[in-house]
């Protein structure tokens, strides 16, 4: 009998619905990770984020959620499914905004962000670890359109294709978004590095 | 190629994505003839390879684990007996809203022909319990006699069909009348005699949410109730 770690995706969902734990756990800690990473890129707040996870999955156990395997991956339809969350959440409250906030790693420091951020391990190169957080904010304050195109296909590594099916728009939509992004990253960066503009970085709030 | 043109491949030529063998040539041919063309292209390249630092430094980023926790709750109260029967109790009080609606109907033509006045006197259903004596499980229903019922009618008390039910959870809920076969009330715990294989008219008291917490067998057939 094969494992639940060694399940296909399919045969973990089906096995999920019928009431099997195990399935479950191994379902969620496979594809929490991306769900949660884009719903805190987007949501620019880790509480946003451990919420819209929350009711991903919580879809998934009251069996409301509707994959179709021949459409694209779990993991791309669980993303799709943090996105539309996201996006009923910022019509729903005009106050959020899809961009940094001292919760999110890398952020301003906050006293509170040991309840809400998994504790980030400092890599061995400052300096390194110093760029890497510069593009890190530089990310979060795109435009949503180009941010999400960037969190998708760079930080999640998705393919155009699957990219394109969550935001649900042309592959070539997709390859234009992320060369615009691109291209504003670049000269974000390129005016970080100019001495005395390194507040100006992470920008204006970005809002959807 | 051009600036521009060269500007309209730099992004994909430093993501190593291949835009086509003639298309790489000319703009590698460009950016060694364009020390602008030439900066843009490794500061781009630059870009990919901090973009995949992070994306390799945010790797381990996940939920806390009281998402999970909170979900595997949520999943094993989802898979509970207990939820399941609440769950089927749900589809069985729609199934029984629509029952009742045709039951009423049937018994309101058969009972209240066109000459007969529908303002018959009727006569209350639950016997007057003695004073401070406790309520049996089956006795606590009794309260919640159908008003209306005719003197012909005769009516056991409610029988709970929830496993903890609470009166007080029927602010706002309803009775209503239905006609279940035997094997229907059997299934729902309603004890009847093996005689017989009709359907039997039963009130069913639903919660506001729909699900059935109590039964009581009505008309003739309660002399079969245990």
């Amino acid at each position: 009998m094969t494992r639940p770690s060694q399940q296909s995706e399919s045969d973990l969902l089906r096995l999920t619905a019928a009431g099997d734990e195990e399935a479950f756990r191994v379902l969620y800690r496979r594809f929490q990770g991306p769900v949660y990473r884009f719903a805190l890129h987007m949501g620019g707040s880790t509480a946003v984020a451990e919420d819209v996870t929350q009711e991903v999955f919580m879809r998934l156990i009251e069996k409301r959620s509707r994959f179709d395997a021949s459409r694209g991956t779990l993991r791309a339809y669980l993303i799709g499914m943090a996105r539309n969350l996201l996006l009923r959440r910022f019509e729903r409250d005009q106050r959020l905004v899809a961009f940094p906030d001292a919760d999110v790693p890398g952020g301003a420091p906050a006293s509170h962000q040991g309840n809400h951020a998994l504790p980030s391990v400092p890599p061995p190169d400052p300096v390194r670890s110093e760029n890497i957080q510069r593009v890190r904010q530089a990310v979060l304050s795109l435009p949503p359109d180009y941010r999400e195109a960037v969190v998708l296909c760079e930080l999640e590594e998705l393919s155009y294709e699957e990219a394109a099916g969550i935001l649900d728009c042309p592959v070539g939509t997709i390859r234009s978004r992320l060369h615009r992004a691109r291209t504003l990253l670049a000269e974000k960066l390129r005016e970080f590095q100019r001495p005395g503009r390194q507040a100006s970085v992470a920008g204006s709030p970005a809002t959807p | 190629m051009n600036c521009a043109e060269f500007r309209n491949v730099i992004q994909a030529l430093a993501r190593e994505e291949t835009p086509g063998d003639a298309t790489l040539i000319s703009a590698f041919t460009h950016a060694e003839s364009c020390r602008a063309c030439d900066a843009l292209l490794r500061e781009a390249e630059q870009l990919t390879a901090e973009l995949r630092s992070l994306a390799a430094q945010i790797k381990s980023e996940a939920a806390p684990a009281r998402v999970e926790t909170a979900l595997l709750d949520a999943f094993r109260q989802r898979h509970s007996p207990a939820f399941r029967l609440r769950k089927a109790g749900g589809w069985l009080a729609v199934s029984a809203a629509g029952l009742a609606a045709a039951a009423l109907v049937a018994l309101l033509l058969t009972r209240y022909p066109a000459d007969r006045s529908p303002e018959t006197p009727r006569a209350p259903v639950a016997a007057p319990r003695e004073p401070n004596r406790p309520l049996g499980p089956r006795e606590l229903w009794a309260d919640y006699a159908v008003e209306g019922e005719t003197e012909e009618e005769a009516a056991a008390a409610f029988i709970p069909l929830a496993a903890a039910f609470d009166p007080s959870w029927l602010e706002g809920g309803a009775i209503v009348r239905v006609v279940l076969s035997r094997p229907a009330l059997e299934s729902l715990g309603v004890p009847v005699s093996a005689a017989g294989n009709g359907e039997m008219v039963a009130d069913m008291v639903v919660s506001n949410d729909g699900t059935p917490e109590a039964i009581r067998v009505v008309d003739w057939q309660v002399s079969n109730i245990q």
